[in-house]
């Protein structure tokens, strides 16, 4: 059963955690508010690994110091362009990032939620990446993937219960497997209601996989979260201005610092009626 | 009428897609994704598009496919889906790139750049590459600096990787079967190389010739490309009302 929190009360508690999961799919359902939470806690050092695709949210850990590896196929911000800093830190070295594709991220999930010391690849064909790649276990005829686990998942959904169970309105993309794969799961969720109501909605990641819950309403923005808001496409331009003009520190003042009720003031009551408009269009 | 760049591609792109066959789009692919939709509406209704992968039969257009946007999908998958029809395989699978070469290997991680790199964004799903029985491929940049003779990196390979064909390098499945860019269709000879056989947009074919980084040949050839009046209806009608392709 799950224990509900607040974002400060996650900052304190991080600890010595070295990997994080970051649940949805570019810029879709990213936990944002518990990665700024993160930020704020200062913990650095930090592998992360994600759904085969990452945004905004793996991108601002790396603008912020805080990552030494990176596990993730794709980060970008799909059409609204480069995810700045990590483009930065691949070309000058200042990160590490795994060669993996989707079989190989996925692979690794699959392996730890079975407590398998292997996960089956034999799809992977010929290509620069999968030839050679150091992640492979080679048995027999045979190769695939270890195990994935990191110490801690911070998912979003838009909906959950005091027990933990959550509701994804659109695709839960790899939220369950990585919820399977960590020590330790928390979730954000645009709203906290009762068991009876995610029940009738259906329960996408149960309760039992999740640790903490934490009711954050726009949580997932700068990203989406379906059927709540969209991405906020002008913010995402407006951080990637930051990142490539050197002034991240300017950004992280006005929009990480303050605790998520300043944020969502900050962006105003205009621009989140916007984005929830076109959320429900 | 006269049709959109984006949306002469969706249309070239539509046509060569079939009833009954099973396809994936990548997140941000309004392109092959209207091409689908078109399809499902015109000639190809038992089409089953896995959007995202995961968004099966998307409903219509958004802005942006992964985003929070309602795609009205039919049903929804998880990436545990994904991961088992990537092995399973498909029909058909889409792929865009920072390069293409004239083999339709394509190239998302990383471009050389004196002793450095210019760093791609990455690609999530390379093995579709060989497990879809075919693959399309298509670009919004006809021009040198992406249709290049050798990609620097071989994200999924075309119909050569290193001097060896799909064949001699144990690849099951056909490949690369077209490429579609803002000025024309491309489709792979006996020996794999990508060569022209529709101009879709007017440009002059020395012009064409100049802005491809591979022997296109002296001469265009003679097809013609027409959009019918019902393709552009439906596209812009019932696929396309917000005209994200115009």
């Amino acid at each position: 059963m799950a224990q509900e929190t607040s974002l400060a009360a996650f900052a304190q508690s991080v600890g010595d955690v070295t990997s994080v999961a970051l649940g949805g799919m570019l810029l879709e359902n990213r936990p944002s508010a518990l990665v700024r939470a993160l930020i704020r806690s200062g913990r650095g050092g930090l592998f992360v690994t994600s759904a085969p695709a990452g945004s905004w949210d793996i991108d601002v850990l790396i603008a912020a110091g805080l990552v030494k590896t990176v596990r993730v196929p794709h980060v970008s911000f799909a059409v609204a362009g480069t995810a700045p800093a990590t483009k930065a830190a691949k070309e000058n070295g200042s990160v590490a990032f795994d060669p993996v594709d989707e079989a190989l991220l996925l692979g690794g999930y699959l392996a730890a939620s079975a407590e398998a010391d292997i996960q089956l690849l034999d799809n992977l064909g010929v290509s620069d990446f999968a030839s050679e790649n150091p992640l492979l276990i080679k048995v027999g005829d045979h190769q695939g993937v270890g195990p994935l686990r990191v110490d801690l998942a911070l998912l979003h959904a838009q909906y959950g219960d005091a027990e933990g169970n959550l509701v994804h309105v659109g695709s839960r993309w790899a939220d369950l497997l990585i919820a399977r794969a960590a020590k330790r799961v928390v979730a954000q969720v645009d709203k906290i209601v009762p068991a009876r109501v995610t029940a009738k909605l259906g329960v996408t990641v149960p309760g039992y996989l999740v640790d903490e819950i934490v009711e954050t309403p726009l949580g997932a923005h700068p990203t989406g979260s379906v059927g709540a808001y969209v991405a906020d496409l002008a913010h995402l331009a407006e951080y990637q201005a930051a990142v490539k003009a050197g002034s991240f520190s300017s950004y992280a003042d006005r929009y990480i610092t303050p605790d998520h009720d300043a944020y969502v003031a900050e962006l105003g009551t205009a621009r989140h009626a916007a984005l929830s408009a076109e959320a429900q269009s | 009428m006269t049709a959109s760049i984006r949306e002469r591609m969706a249309v070239l792109i539509s046509r060569a897609l079939n009833d009954r066959e099973v396809v994936l789009t990548g997140a941000a692919s309004a392109i092959p994704l209207a091409a689908c939709l078109l399809a499902r509406q015109r000639h190809a209704p038992g089409l089953t598009v896995l959007g995202a992968g995961v968004y099966i039969n998307p409903g219509r257009l958004v802005p942006e496919f992964t985003a929070g946007w309602d795609c009205h999908p039919q049903a929804i998958a998880d990436m545990s889906d994904v991961f088992a029809v990537t092995e399973l395989g498909i029909d058909v699978m889409f792929y865009g790139g920072m390069q293409i070469d004239r083999h339709g290997s394509i190239n998302l991680h990383q471009i050389r750049k004196g002793d450095g790199i210019i760093a791609g964004p990455g690609l999530a799903n390379t093995m579709l590459g060989h497990t879809a029985r075919r693959t399309i491929l298509y670009t919004e940049r006809h021009e040198r600096r992406t249709l290049v003779d050798a990609v620097d990196f071989v994200s999924v390979v075309g119909h050569r990787y290193r001097g060896r064909s799909r064949a001699e390098l144990g690849l099951p499945n056909e490949g690369p079967a077209l490429l579609v860019t803002p000025d024309a269709l491309m489709r792979p000879d006996a020996d794999g190389t990508l060569g022209v056989e529709l101009v879709h947009s007017g440009a002059a074919w020395a012009d064409l010739r100049d802005r491809t980084g591979w022997d296109i040949g002296e001469a265009p050839p003679p097809a013609r490309f027409e959009i019918s009046d019902e393709e552009l209806d439906i596209l812009r009608r019932v696929v396309d009302p917000r005209g994200l392709l115009r």
